[in-house]
């Protein structure tokens, strides 16, 4: 009798986990972002790429990550685009302004390697 | 009579109150109990006394000739005549890409947005204390992986785009500069979100020791 094996309830969340541990994608640039938008709510491209102080690639790359984590969402426009954060972003934020002082220098930023 | 302005005020405050409860299915009681929400039931109630004032002042009987029913025919034209008045918008501005309707609506809508960020508040105090309170003891390290699973496994039915979000998220926290501690209580917040108070509560006492801190080793051990 052949046996039908069924999906974990869980076994998705760990497959992507572990995926996104071994490979991190943005890491201190995307906290930064978390960050720069709790202030103000929303944030323009522009503002928040010399705020967060990392490359443009990495910069991009947190983002996207970001937004397929469903914490920041972008709109279109014409100065290159407006950021908000979700209402679980907006969660996030202020749990994390807990520990985050109002002074970025304070805080590693994270380098190209 | 007193009796009509007390139902025509009432029918205003209630019309409001159902307009907040649809908007905030899910936890009507918080939003009811709100200044802004208050202050939004109040102001239709004070448009429907109008209502009836002008109705009553102008002498229109609303094609009711019966001297008991034509009363209470005002009352109920005043309540959705005002209801009607105040939810009207006279025309649209285009900003950007944004419409602004222009109109009494226009008022309508900006104390729903304040009910709307009071029940925001009002939650996010709710939802910190009670993450707080579950997540007091347990260890990141040991529970990042665990806890999610024991509770997508209680849920069953999660879908796969929520998981591999949710492992997205984890996986941020797990590569965070931060103290244990807020990544712990994110942890607990992102789960809440996603499951309820209830489950996390349940997986957080079921897994017990294993995603609780160590206790300390005493001295001379």
């Amino acid at each position: 009798m052949q046996k039908i094996i069924q999906n974990d309830d869980f076994g998705s969340f760990l497959s992507t986990v572990q995926r996104a541990v071994n490979q991190p994608q943005g890491g201190e640039a995307s906290m930064r972002i978390i960050h720069g938008l709790s202030r103000n709510k929303q944030a323009k491209m522009t503002q928040m790429v010399s705020l967060v102080k990392t490359s443009w690639s990495n910069f991009n790359e947190s983002l996207q990550y970001l937004q397929e984590a469903g914490l920041v969402r972008m709109e279109d426009d014409d100065e290159g685009g407006t950021l908000w954060l979700t209402e679980e972003g907006e969660h996030w934020a202020r749990t994390m302004n807990l520990e985050w002082s109002d002074t970025d220098e304070e805080k590693p930023t994270e380098e190209e390697n | 009579m007193w009796a009509e302005w007390l139902v025509a005020a009432l029918a205003g405050a209630i019309i409001g109150a159902g307009e907040i409860i649809a908007q905030f299915r899910d936890e009507p009681d918080d939003a009811l109990w709100t200044v802004p929400a208050a202050a939004y039931m109040f102001f239709n109630a004070l448009a429907s006394l109008l209502a009836l004032a002008v109705i009553r002042i102008f002498g229109w009987n609303i094609g009711v000739q019966n001297e008991t029913l034509m009363p209470w025919a005002q009352v109920v034209a005043a309540g959705f005549g005002a209801m009607a008045f105040l939810r009207a918008s006279f025309f649209n501005v285009r900003d950007g890409e944004k419409v602004i309707s222009i109109g009494p609506s226009r008022f309508l809508d900006i104390v729903l947005a304040a009910v709307k960020d009071a029940v925001d508040r009002k939650r996010a105090e709710q939802r910190g204390l009670a993450v707080s309170e579950i997540m007091a003891d347990v260890d990141f390290e040991r529970a990042w992986q665990a806890l999610p699973s024991y509770c997508f496994g209680l849920l069953q039915n999660l879908p796969l785009e929520e998981q591999d979000k949710f492992g997205k998220k984890i996986a941020l926290l797990v590569n965070a500069v931060m103290s244990e501690r807020v990544k712990t209580l994110l942890l607990g917040l992102s789960l809440m979100n996603l499951v309820g108070e209830k489950v996390l509560a349940t997986a957080v006492k079921n897994l017990g020791d294993e995603i609780r801190r160590p206790p300390p080793r005493a001295a001379g051990n």
